[in-house]
């Protein structure tokens, strides 16, 4: 009777939240499609905005707003309520997107390996998000409203482009929640026989369902910085497929699907770190430190991929717009990308460290320590590099000190070339990490293990020397286009690097022998809070790359298209939105906190 | 000796192919849209 009343309590939270969506998004669309008279046009009366049965089908350009046209409300400023419901929903979504990606991969693990652990965790990873949803759906509604009343006439436009769009992502979503309470309330009614395969096919639904949603999300906002499908007026020519599939779509898609994944790891490693520390037996410390190294392999698995998703995105937008691109990385914005390198850089050292911390699980690990000191170095130079900038704010006193505008020795470094040597550097120094982890507790059997071990160094040196002459070569003696160019086959050598010296070290450990018994739960409590600064990082690094990629629109709603009119319509000090992004990162973390607190309370219930 | 020889010959074979990769890269009509946006 508990269950169901639970069940029945946030189903219909999430139903409310649908109900108001749907009921929201059907009359902003359908109002700005008959607000206007007809017109006459080659002497026949044709209706503007999408009547198809009244002849042909015309639609009005993008509005020419004023500042009297933003609707006010004393004491709220606008574009803060907006930016804080966005980045809200934005987090949870992400998170909530994230878990039953991974959680359907983890619980086929377990069915094929038909090893019950991998269950267990998949069931906590998706109870752990199940009130994220709710709270998803409630921000989701909050950044509806705030829109509604603040920026009408914006919504109105993309809702004249996207309507049917938003229809679809309304009953999307419908389709996610009731897929998402079936996964998790049938999990244990599911688990057996034919029946775990049929809720094997649920959580493809939910997964298929979830990220459906986001490409659709992904339209609406990349059609704001690159617009597609409209005239120079603004004017929609009827062609929704352009509209979507505008020039940052895909890599917006590919972006925030690879960085949702780790976005959501991280936090279920922040989750199971805090379940760790508050053990009492050596039983559930042991079941949380695994919990916690999946979810971080999980994480980084998805964050070795994810600066190449991003310098293309960048590439993309400096394509679309050289002038959007520079306002991003060349000017008001790229101190923004200082912090940004130093999160990154916070982001691989602490997943590195909580790989070296976990290598005291494993008896043989000794044999690999000292090797950690080399790694740490390189990542840390690597770390140093990325965040060197190239353009100084220097008094005049300080030009003349340094004898120019830039410096004469760290200036090169502060150039995207050395950055790519950097990060490529790093990915492949943080996989040699995990490569030590992985062999720790290892002895290979095979006769050519010294020859293996030859080749995979052999492998390294040569894609390091590989990914440094494309960098320097390429980025600092030829033209710029071969420059942008050249990060293409250095991401294809890390690719490289990591996948051929995965296929030997595997053949070589087959059948190896093992030091010592691996022991789960051996690791020292600092590793964890390693785990909870890779989800606190991950989260503030979202809120200002997401403010950044939104900001670069500068002064317009629709870039180039529907001009920002409002008292707000200017870009507010790096300062400011750092203050607003890191309220929000702690607001979120709060709430986080308060879920996995939730999530024991049911426990214990 | 033999490892040292081993990762030489390695080094050499692997940086040759490295190279190769990078050519072919390069050349690849399919890429060609990278260098038209700049």
């Amino acid at each position: 009777m508990r269950l169901s009343s639970r069940v029945l309590k946030k189903s219909l939270l999430v139903l409310t939240a649908f109900l108001l969506l749907a009921a929201f998004a059907v009359p902003v669309s359908s109002s700005y499609a008959q607000t206007d008279m007809p017109e006459v046009k080659g002497g026949e009366v044709v209706e503007k905005a999408g009547f198809k049965d009244a002849g042909e089908v015309r639609y009005r350009p993008a509005p020419k707003l004023k500042a009297e046209d933003y609707p006010r409300i004393k004491g709220v400023p606008s574009r803060l309520a907006v930016w804080f419901a966005a980045q809200m929903h934005l987090w949870f979504a992400a998170f909530v997107l994230a878990v039953p990606i991974f959680v359907f991969i983890i619980e086929a693990l377990g069915v094929f390996k038909k090893d019950s652990r991998y269950d267990r965790v998949a069931y906590e990873f998706i109870r752990v998000s199940i009130t994220a949803y709710s709270i998803t759906a409630i921000t989701g509604g909050i950044l509806l409203f705030s829109l509604l009343v603040f920026y009408p006439d914006l919504l109105k436009y993309l809702a004249s482009i996207f309507g049917s769009t938003m229809l679809l992502y309304a009953l999307l979503f419908f389709v996610e929640s009731g897929a998402l309470y079936v996964y998790y309330y049938g999990w244990k009614p599911m688990s057996t026989g034919g029946l775990k395969w049929l809720h094997l096919a649920v959580g493809l639904v939910l997964n298929a369902a979830g990220t459906t949603l986001m490409f659709i999300a992904n339209a609406w906002t990349t059609f704001m910085m690159s617009p597609a499908g409209v005239d120079p007026s603004g004017a929609f020519q009827g062609n929704l497929g352009a509209a979507v599939h505008n020039n940052l779509w895909n890599p917006m898609n590919l972006h925030r699907f690879i960085s949702n994944i780790a976005y959501g790891g991280s936090i279920v490693g922040a989750y199971a770190a805090f379940k760790f520390l508050s053990s009492r037996t050596t039983e559930d410390r042991a079941h949380y430190d695994w919990m916690g190294y999946t979810a971080n392999f999980i994480a980084i698995g998805a964050l070795i991929p994810l600066p190449f998703a991003g310098y293309w995105l960048t590439a993309e937008i400096y394509a679309y717009s050289q002038q959007m691109g520079i306002t991003l990385m060349g000017g008001v914005f790229a101190w923004l990308f200082i912090i940004q390198a130093v999160l990154i850089g916070s982001l691989f050292l602490s997943a590195n460290y909580y790989l070296w911390c976990g290598m005291a699980r494993s008896p043989g690990a000794y044999r690999y320590t000292p090797y950690v000191k080399y790694i740490a170095f390189v990542i840390f130079l690597c770390f140093l590099v990325w965040f060197t900038p190239h353009t100084i704010i220097l008094k005049p006193a300080e030009t003349r000190a340094l004898g120019g505008q830039y410096h004469p020795y760290l200036a090169p470094l502060g150039l995207m070339p050395a950055k790519n040597i950097a990060v490529n550097i790093m990915v492949v120094f943080t996989y040699l990490s995990f490569l030590l982890y992985r062999r720790a507790n290892k002895v290979p059997v095979v006769s050519w293990a010294r020859y293996g071990n030859v080749f995979i160094v052999a492998l390294f040196a040569a894609g390091i020397m590989n990914i440094v002459f494309l960098g320097v070569y390429y980025g600092y003696f030829t033209d710029a286009s071969y420059k942008v160019a050249s990060s293409i086959p250095q991401v294809a050598t890390t690719a490289l690097v990591i996948i051929v010296s995965l296929v030997v070290e595997s053949a070589m450990l087959r059948g190896a022998e093992e030091v010592g018994p691996f022991q789960w739960g051996h690791v020292p409590q600092r590793s964890q809070y390693a785990l909870v600064l890779l989800a606190v990082s991950f989260t503030w690094l979202m809120g200002l790359m997401g403010y950044v990629r939104s900001a670069i629109r500068q002064h317009w709603h629709v870039y180039s298209i529907m001009r920002d009119a409002s008292p707000d319509a200017y870009t507010p000090t790096i300062a400011y939105a750092v203050k607003v992004v890191s309220a929000g990162t702690i607001v979120f973390m709060a709430i986080v906190v308060f879920i996995f607190w939730l999530s024991q309370l049911g426990e214990k219930a | 000796m033999k490892s040292i020889a081993a990762f030489i010959v390695s080094f050499l074979v692997l940086s040759g192919l490295f190279i190769l990769m990078d050519k072919v890269i390069f050349n690849a009509r399919g890429l060609s849209f990278i260098y038209q946006g700049f």
